[in-house]
């Protein structure tokens, strides 16, 4: 019987798997929403809140993909995927506000065109669609900040590993 | 400290198994779920293939996760490295297979629809068979990643 470590450690073929895995939800994910904003209107108002709407719907199985992702980079020990991971969530979760920002006017206009008994039930999906927006895009800057952190670039890990072998020394020959 | 140790193994193999249970039971709950709506079986009818299969292609996200949970529950043996393999590209070739018949179903769409709903029809199809042949690949490459280390010599084998 194989341990535990042996399952889930650095040299474990499961990363490979947790990548694959998570790779499948994305594109599949991506397809789903890909299809339900094609064909693109950027000009029109209400294609922009459908889409940041079902976008936000979407928030659930993005972050399972993406923990999934994060899980396989721990695991296989991939400290520039990790590192590329983070960036991307502080550029995600800057893209997010920004969208965020963009829907809460879109809102506010189509508030507007809206009859008075479907209003309500829109401004509801709209906060809730805010609500996980921002959620979301709070994970993406805790995480991207921690995993940019926690992963120092491979020269500053050498020097820091560096400076603790001299530092051992020098405590020997004391 | 040994004990302590021990312990931790025993924790993980427990976390493991309870991780195939949950598996185990998305992808039951998703299977039940695909049964259900597309009784009673009319596997001679194109619409009815067409529209099953799409419905089985739209479950690939819980299906992903609980294949997932399970073969992290399934792995704790060599054999249940293979057999999770085994499995895993046995599932490719049949998603693959179905794939294929739903993409030469929905090729021959009932042209008596209208152009918008006819393009929607289009696009989801399209849509479905993009996340039905990731999921059938995705399921061959881990598949084929677990059957290799369940075949890998270990040292305490040679």
């Amino acid at each position: 019987m194989t341990s535990t470590q042996s399952v889930l450690g650095p040299r474990s073929p499961f990363a490979g798997i947790l990548y694959i895995g998570a790779l499948v939800l994305f594109l599949d994910q991506l397809a789903i929403l890909g299809a339900s904003v094609y064909p693109a209107a950027l000009d029109s108002v209400q294609w922009r809140f459908g889409s940041v709407g079902l976008a936000a719907g979407r928030a659930t199985p993005f972050l399972i993909c993406d923990l999934l992702f994060l899980s396989a980079g721990v695991l296989a020990g991939h400290r520039w995927f990790l590192r590329a991971l983070g960036v991307l969530h502080v550029f995600v979760a800057l893209v997010i506000l920004a969208g965020v920002a963009g829907f809460i006017l879109d809102t506010l206009e189509i508030r507007q065109m809206l009859p008075l008994e479907t209003r309500q039930q829109a401004m509801a999906s709209a906060i809730r669609a805010v609500v996980a927006l921002v959620a979301v895009s709070i994970f993406c800057v805790v995480v991207g900040v921690r995993v940019i952190r926690g992963t120092p670039p491979a020269s500053a890990a050498r020097s820091a590993d560096r400076r603790l072998v001299l530092d051992n020394r020098s405590e020997v020959a004391e | 400290m040994t004990s302590r140790l021990a312990e931790s193994r025993n924790g993980g193999h427990w976390l493991l198994a309870v991780a195939a249970v949950v598996g185990a039971l998305l992808i039951a709950d998703s299977l039940s779920q695909w049964v259900q709506a597309s009784l009673p079986f009319r596997t001679e009818s194109r619409e009815w293939r067409t529209g099953t299969l799409g419905l089985l292609f739209t479950q690939a996200t819980p299906l992903v996760i609980g294949l997932l949970l399970l073969s992290f529950g399934m792995i704790r043996t060599r054999l249940g490295w293979r057999l999770a393999g085994v499995i895993g590209c046995g599932l490719a070739l049949l998603v693959l297979a179905l794939a294929v018949v739903y993409a030469r179903d929905s090729g021959t769409l009932d042209g008596s629809l209208g152009t918008e709903a006819m393009e929607r029809l289009q696009r989801s199809s399209r849509r479905t068979l993009v996340g039905a042949t990731v999921f059938g690949f995705g399921l061959l490459g881990a598949g084929f990643l677990l059957l290799r280390e369940g075949l890998r010599p270990r040292p305490a084998d040679r």
